[in-house]
């Protein structure tokens, strides 16, 4: 009674242990890689100008969850584009207007429909460029007016999309015969050997480094701007100005060329993130400490993270799921119901399930525990429910005889007797969860699924393994440990049955 | 059930017999209110047993099933302190009385007290069980067809203990069987059970002597034969 009663508590204590996390500045990033980068640099800028502490929540999916995590105060801060902004978030019509003009209404929008702050404009746009190589003398995308000598390589994409080629030809009048697509990951090559004259790109692509290409000007407004800023919250700036004031010191900072530069560092070199923000930041004298190793090694971190997560939603699934199953015992009619709900929760793929989460709960530890606890739920009814079945019925009408109440034969006998099928049902939840914890970090709930998640953005194999492996020893070691749990309540005297 | 009247007196054994079908078990199962009853009246000690509440009717009439039915979670000592420990008994009085009940069914408390059921033979399982029935110092008992499922030796062996008790401790009983030997054997008085009905009642010599119709003829003979 006593082993059980200490494994209660340290479970217990386990999951409280993730309710509490220090006030800080958090700060989110999207999961591609320049999203990452914004993200550091802001954090090392914050943390070397200002006072405040600064959580990193990278990763966070795409547009949609990071805006929302922000909306629920889950993050901060995140750096995010003009352009997406006013066609996703603003649900506009690109209307020809200007970078700043863009800006401008991107800032006033957010501000009155969210109460969020545009930053300072960061100085560069990811967005759609036309290149060519430098001895062609092409500069602006005017130049390429009646130029049907060129051979025009653009990628499959960008000749299909209306806002691609078609309407690139028909904004500027350049007369182009429409060009066959071809493969963008063959284009840059094909450029520098002469085979194509002209193609498209994304302006900070770190790949373009390598080349010398023009990047042609979009002098007549053709491609929608997507300026960089970081979207703060604007509680946060009213709390600490000084946080907009520590990131008003990056605006314009970052040309296209200078992305390229970092993009290729963190996607192509494989350095670390912490490393390429620091030597930009230290070069504009805007930090001057390197960032520290952080105490807790990431992996750490995100195992205790992983623990916690699973752990808790496993915990609070035995809460709903064991009485559960003593209630459809007892109601049998309900049974077939209860476990067809169960398990049809079970059939929703687990990036759908945590996807469901985030208008209910938001991102963050809270929707994935939530998300968790749902998959929890089925395996542990249905072992409580077959646990209790298989009591002999035999021994019920024992009891009964000897003037055991319905209550006694259930305290007393069916659950001693269904213990270690109980438990056999939470094994099997928390192991499910384990695995199925990794895509939590999608929405920003932290954990292994982090290291998984950046090393797949990043096509980076050590960084998937440093998720995986932990993750997979954790979820071993959780099965194992569960077996002796198991064994540990199967009552004395009765043999395993099988 | 069709007008089944019998009664038992204190410190009696009524043994209770017929073929399978016949409802002998029913019977005893409507005497702790295991099974309803919808006509008819059951007394028990001078009260109608619909005015006492059926967990505390249950608590007061020990019960040896069939099977053992042991709680196969619990030692020896747990499974026969269950009626005591259901009605508070302090738990001095339930060890001394336990220990009293293993020396009584030779199964010394040293070497059983702290064995499961799995750790026991069937004969030893249904001893703990008649313990059990025994513990709470029952007024009356009811077995319902206790060695049924035991070779004849430990059945003898059972038969035996059974009737040292009815000596030592004159508990009123009532026990169910198909089998004639033990019926004459253990019951004071024999009722012969027929689809619900009772074919006769009587000291196993009266039965012997005078078997009122065919049925009970029949009935003795081929099981004594056997």
């Amino acid at each position: 009674m006593k082993f059980r009663l200490r494994i209660w508590i340290l479970l217990f204590s386990l999951c409280l242990s993730g309710l509490t996390w220090g006030q800080r500045i958090s700060i989110g990033s999207k999961t591609h890689p320049e999203s990452r980068l914004l993200g550091e640099i802001m954090a090392q800028t914050i943390e070397q100008n200002t006072d405040l502490e600064v959580s990193r929540r990278f990763g966070l999916g795409g547009t949609l969850i990071c805006f929302e995590a922000l909306k629920t105060a889950e993050i901060d801060t995140y750096a995010e584009y003009t352009g997406t902004v006013w066609k996703a978030i603003l649900k506009r019509t690109y209307e020809d207007q200007s970078a700043t003009e863009l800006y401008n209404q991107v800032a006033e929008g957010v501000e009155k429909q969210y109460n969020f702050v545009a930053g300072p404009n960061l100085g560069f746009s990811n967005s759609y460029v036309i290149i060519a190589p430098k001895r062609l003398g092409l500069k602006k995308i005017s130049d390429l007016q009646g130029r049907s000598d060129l051979k025009l390589g653009f990628s499959n994409e960008f000749v299909k999309r209306k806002d691609g080629f078609p309407g690139l030809n028909n904004h500027y009048d350049l007369r182009l015969p429409n060009p066959r697509g071809m493969e963008h990951g063959l284009a840059y090559k094909a450029l520098a050997e002469g085979k194509i004259d002209v193609t498209d790109a994304y302006s900070t692509d770190g790949r373009l480094i390598e080349y010398d290409f023009q990047l042609m000007e979009d002098n007549k407004d053709f491609f929608p701007d997507y300026s960089a800023f970081p979207l703060i919250r604007k509680e946060i700036i009213d709390q600490y100005p000084e946080v907009l004031e520590a990131l008003n010191l990056l605006e314009g900072l970052l040309t296209e060329e200078k992305m390229q530069e970092l993009n290729h560092r963190l996607e192509i070199d494989k350095e670390s993130l912490g490393i390429i923000a620091y030597d930009f930041l230290s070069n504009a004298d805007i930090v001057s400490e390197k960032p520290g190793i952080t105490s807790v090694h990431p992996i750490v971190r995100q195992t205790l993270e992983h623990i916690r997560l699973t752990f808790l939603a496993t915990f609070l699934a035995i809460l709903l799921a064991v009485p559960l199953g003593i209630f459809i015992t007892y109601k049998k009619k309900l049974a077939g119901a209860m476990l067809s709900v169960t398990g049809v929760i079970q059939t929703v793929p687990s990036l759908a399930l945590l996807g469901f989460m985030i208008p209910l709960f938001g991102i963050g530890f809270t929707p994935a525990v939530v998300a968790l606890f749902l998959y929890a739920l089925l395996p542990i009814v249905r072992n409580t429910y077959t646990g209790l079945q298989s009591t002999d019925h035999i021994l019920i009408e024992a009891g009964r005889a000897m003037g055991m109440t319905q209550k006694q034969i259930l305290f007393r006998v069916r659950l001693p007797l269904a213990m270690d099928m109980i438990m056999a049902g939470v094994r099997t939840a928390l192991t499910i969860n384990i695995g199925t914890a990794t895509l939590a970090a999608f929405i920003g709930a932290g954990g292994l699924g982090e290291s998984i998640i950046t090393g797949i953005t990043l096509n980076d194999n050590n960084m998937i393994l440093r998720g995986a492996i932990p993750a997979a020893i954790l979820a071993l070691l959780a099965d194992q440990g569960m077996a002796l749990v198991e064994k540990a309540v199967r009552p004395k005297g009765v043999v395993k049955r099988d | 059930m069709d007008d089944v009247s019998f009664k038992v007196d204190e410190g009696e054994t009524l043994s209770v017999m017929g073929t399978s079908g016949s409802g002998k078990s029913t019977l005893l199962r409507t005497l702790n209110r295991l099974i309803p009853f919808s006509e008819g009246k059951i007394e028990f000690r001078g009260q109608d047993i619909m005015d006492i509440p059926d967990i505390e009717l249950r608590r007061q009439i020990g019960y040896v099933l069939q099977q053992p039915a042991l709680f196969p979670h619990w030692n020896t000592e747990k499974n026969i302190g269950l009626v005591p420990r259901l009605l508070n008994w302090p738990k001095e009085k339930t060890a001394s009385r336990v220990k009293e009940l293993l020396e009584l069914m030779q199964m010394p408390y040293k070497k059983y007290g702290n064995r499961y059921p799995s750790e026991l033979s069937g004969g030893e399982q249904q001893r703990v069980g008649i313990a059990r029935a025994l513990a709470a110092k029952p007024k009356l008992i009811l077995y319902d067809e206790p060695f049924s499922a035991l070779d004849p030796i430990t059945k003898t062996d059972l038969q035996q203990e059974v009737l040292r008790l009815k000596e030592n401790m004159q508990i009123t009983s009532i026990f169910v069987t198909h089998d004639v030997e033990e019926a004459f054997l253990l019951g004071d008085r024999v009722l012969i059970l027929d689809h619900g009905k009772v074919m006769q009642t009587g000291t196993p010599e009266e039965i012997k002597q005078n078997p009122a119709n065919e049925f009970v003829k029949k009935f003795i003979k081929t099981k004594n034969e056997v």
